[in-house]
């Protein structure tokens, strides 16, 4: 009865999805409050006589119990609604969807070119790792991962939008994606920093499974059959290489994340990232609670698609668990 | 991760400077005033919200105050208090009583300023509910009453010299009676009109062509926001922003000024860069150890290193701005061996261990290692701790609990917080406390000059903190641009005189 098995696969996998989305805001709710600073002194500055930050508090809620403002932002929460900002007015969620305009696109073009750029280089660098091309492709990819993006970055800006002005330095068009021309080009150099990094971890991952395939009995045979190398890679070796780098993609998803906060940073772009680093540093607690919130939502989602790709891909990992 | 990114502009900053040298010079110098520009200002910290009423922050009124918002008075680029919606005012001889004459102004939605929208945006500072977080400017205040639709009457309770430069600030903002969503809207009466917030990037104000006086020269002015240093400065080198209003890293400054398509403007300001000895401390509640601090520092190195040598040694608390001023820096003189001497006598021949809390702010990270090696050659070591604001303003600010922290205190007038013992310096001197109040109350402006500067003197004789340097307005402007604020005294960056050549 395997749909029986996929479908209690799926429950599980569900219900953990949920739990740790429970338990991950608590936590973040929890330790954003045990930060010191006080949220309407934040608001209110230093001038600011006790009195009026006393009555602050109160109009905030801020002076009820923890449990019970956890507790309301949850139920807001799971109805979509995550709150205003304390210190803008703002309605949270709204911002968030504004921003992730950006940051979505970001980080799927980053995903998408980190693929296309690492999964040809690692089966190339795997199928020549005794010749120098081989070992030279991987080294680069060691390089790639050894720079830090922002440092990356730095470099990518000065040398295609000062040194050879091509593209913007930074900044999103206030238009946004309704003048996707501009939109598209001030992608470029953020998306080709993320990929690269990204992208030499991935073909990392891509070359060592790919050796792998190579010494499987499998492969010995198809090759035995007449088939070329790259042909017999091609037929048989794609789909087994592929199972560690889906899985190594969805935990660089979390990666991502936080890489697109710098990149974001690096290139003024108006995202989620850049949202969260000024929010951090205004200690506007709430709206950090929730952009917490949707990221991790964001990170637990991709794990759980990976989860159930690989479920549905290798009937071994649905029997493992 | 903000000082990652503040260590790594020098080599960012090195490619642009070489860069310099390659493009050709392409600007030509036209006289002709461009009235339909569009100025892109580019600024580090991005406001909030847009109500200047409820919440502090000095991003608010830079883009606000005075360009959008206007109060009764404004004080200008050279410090001095000018009329503004008050076009003029009489004060009485007694100091409580405060008439002012208003302008005929219209707000930007077009309705009529009048003295009853003075009284509405007055009374809710004074409110029982109001947060206003500059409510404490007007607790002196009695009583606020108009004599005609173009008087207002304000009475104090006691005479209160520093009210009417006050009143030049946020608490003095005048506001459409009524107005409601002040957090994404603004209906003032200002040179310009708030246009649109495009939040995490941009405020954008246009000329208000109906306004009563000089007319702003811009047609646009774009405050653009990016918080990363080496990002705003690519965006300055590309030509996105057309003003670095802020160089957080003074050592790009010399690759600007060597390139002649940018003019690095210098001006002063009112931030004593402030490194407080906690008063309280068991040592440094001895002024001779404080004494011994400040001989130990050679200050003019200090500004060398830690701000590429822009900005100017201090005395006290006083910039030289102000009218108390007095060059107090030989009270303290760079003397190593004074300091030992004065170490000994105070008992600690052999030094002592203290904390240095660092706020994450660039004046600060930068002189913090240069006193750690200057006190070490005393024999104080000096353990460098870096806090987060919102642990300053907890335990540092608020609760006073620290051993020596460093800080700018950017406030015009401020020098009374001397005055307050519960303040984080915990500085108590009763003449100083008595001279403070008798200085807001003095008759006469010459009387009160006199009492400041003798705070002035004795803040400097007591050591009650050490005043790294006064902080520099740097700017860096393209060419085409002309008439920015050099100076940053009073709380706002009036875009009205900015203008940029075709």
């Amino acid at each position: 009865m395997v749909g029986v098995n996929v479908l209690i696969f799926l429950a599980r996998r569900l219900f953990l999805f949920f739990s740790s989305l429970v338990a991950s805001s608590a936590i973040v709710f929890t330790l954003l409050r045990l930060l010191p600073g006080d949220l309407a002194q934040a608001k209110l500055g230093i001038q600011a006589t006790p009195e009026s930050l006393a009555l602050l508090r109160h109009q905030m809620g801020l002076d009820r119990s923890l449990f019970s403002q956890y507790f309301d932002w949850l139920i807001h929460a799971i109805h979509g609604d995550l709150g205003v900002s304390i210190l803008s007015g703002a309605d949270v969620t709204s911002e968030i969807m504004q921003k992730a305009t950006v940051t979505i696109p970001l980080i799927i073009m980053a995903s998408v070119v980190a693929v296309l750029i690492s999964i040809p280089l690692g089966m190339y660098a795997a199928l020549r790792y005794r010749n120098f091309d081989g070992v030279a492709t991987s080294g680069f990819s060691q390089l790639g991962i050894a720079v830090p993006i922002f440092w990356s970055g730095i470099l990518i800006a000065a040398t295609f939008a000062i040194l050879w002005p091509l593209l913007p330095a930074g900044g999103f068009p206030e238009t946004g994606w309704s003048n996707p021309g501009p939109a598209f080009k001030s992608m470029i150099l953020p998306v080709f920093t993320l990929a690269l990094g990204q992208g030499a971890v991935l073909m990392r991952f891509a070359r060592s499974a790919t050796i792998d395939t190579l010494q499987q009995d499998y492969f010995r045979t198809a090759r035995a059959t007449g088939l070329t190398r790259f042909q017999a890679l091609r037929l048989h070796g794609v789909r087994n290489a592929m199972i560690p780098v889906i899985s190594v993609l969805g935990m660089q998803i979390a990666t991502l994340v936080v890489e697109a906060i710098i990149v974001e940073n690096v290139f003024a772009l108006p995202g989620i990232g850049q949202m969260l680093l000024q929010d951090v540093n205004n200690r506007d607690l709430l709206k950090v609670q929730g952009i917490i919130a949707v990221t991790t939502s964001i990170v637990f989602l991709v794990g759980f698609l990976v989860d159930i790709a690989l479920g549905l891909l290798d009937p071994r990992v649905r029997q493992a668990r | 991760m903000k000082k990652t990114f503040r260590r790594l502009i020098i080599p960012a900053a090195l490619i642009a400077g070489l860069i310099g040298f390659a493009v050709p010079q392409t600007y030509a110098a036209s006289a002709a005033v461009d009235t339909n520009a569009t100025i892109t200002l580019g600024l580090d910290l991005e406001p909030t919200s847009l109500d200047l009423t409820g919440t502090a922050g000095a991003p608010i009124p830079q883009v606000l105050l005075d360009n959008v918002y206007e109060s009764l008075v404004r004080i200008n680029d050279k410090g001095v208090i000018v009329p503004n919606l008050a076009t003029s005012w009489k004060i009485s001889p007694d100091g409580k009583t405060y008439t002012f004459t208003l302008a005929n102004a219209k707000f930007h939605d077009g309705s009529a300023f009048t003295a009853a929208d003075v009284l509405w945006s007055y009374n809710r500072v004074t409110a029982k509910d109001s947060t206003n977080p500059f409510k404490t400017q007007f607790a002196n205040v009695s009583s606020i009453f108009k004599t005609s639709s173009k008087t207002v009457v304000i009475q104090l309770k006691n005479r209160d010299n520093s009210f009417l430069f006050n009143l030049t600030g946020q608490v003095g903002v005048v506001l459409k009676a009524g107005s409601t969503n002040l957090d994404s809207t603004a209906n003032g009466t200002g040179p310009y009109k708030f246009s649109n917030w495009n939040r995490g990037t941009s405020i954008t104000l246009v000329r208000n062509d109906a306004y009563r006086g000089t007319k702003g020269l811009a047609k646009t002015v774009v405050f653009r926001y990016i918080s990363n240093p080496n990002a705003l400065n690519n965006a300055f080198l590309s030509g996105q922003v057309d003003v670095l209003t802020t160089v957080q890293a003074p050592e790009i400054l010399k690759f600007f000024a060597a390139n002649d398509k940018f003019k690095v403007v210098e001006g002063t300001t009112n931030g004593e860069v402030t490194m407080s000895m906690n008063n309280d401390n068991t040592y440094f509640k001895n002024p001779k150890v404080r004494l011994a601090v400040r001989q130990a520092i050679d200050h003019k190195a200090l500004i060398q290193t830690a701000w590429s040598g822009y900005g100017s040694t201090l005395g006290s608390f006083v910039p030289p701005t102000d009218p108390w001023y007095e060059d107090l820096t030989g009270l303290a003189p760079y003397n190593v061996a004074a300091s030992k001497a004065l170490l000994a006598d105070a008992g600690y021949p052999n030094g002592f261990k203290v904390t240095l809390d660092i706020p994450p702010i660039g004046y600060a990270t930068a002189s913090s290692e240069f006193i750690q090696a200057s006190l070490k050659k005393v024999g104080i070591d000096v353990t460098i701790n870096n806090v987060g604001w919102g642990e300053w303003i907890d335990r540092i600010f608020t609760k006073g609990n620290y051993d020596m922290t460093i800080v700018a205190h950017v406030e015009p007038h401020d020098i009374a917080i001397y005055g307050n013992p519960d303040y984080y310096f915990h500085y108590k001197n009763t003449d100083v406390q008595g001279w403070l109040k008798a200085a807001d109350q003095a008759a006469t402006d010459a009387e009160r000059t006199a009492l400041l500067k003798k705070v002035g003197r004795q803040l400097a004789v007591d050591s009650a903190s050490d005043w790294l340097f006064l902080l520099p307005a740097t700017q860096v402007v393209t060419k085409k641009i002309s008439g920015i604020p050099t100076n940053s005294l009073g709380m706002s960056y009036y875009v009205a005189s900015i203008a940029k050549t075709k």
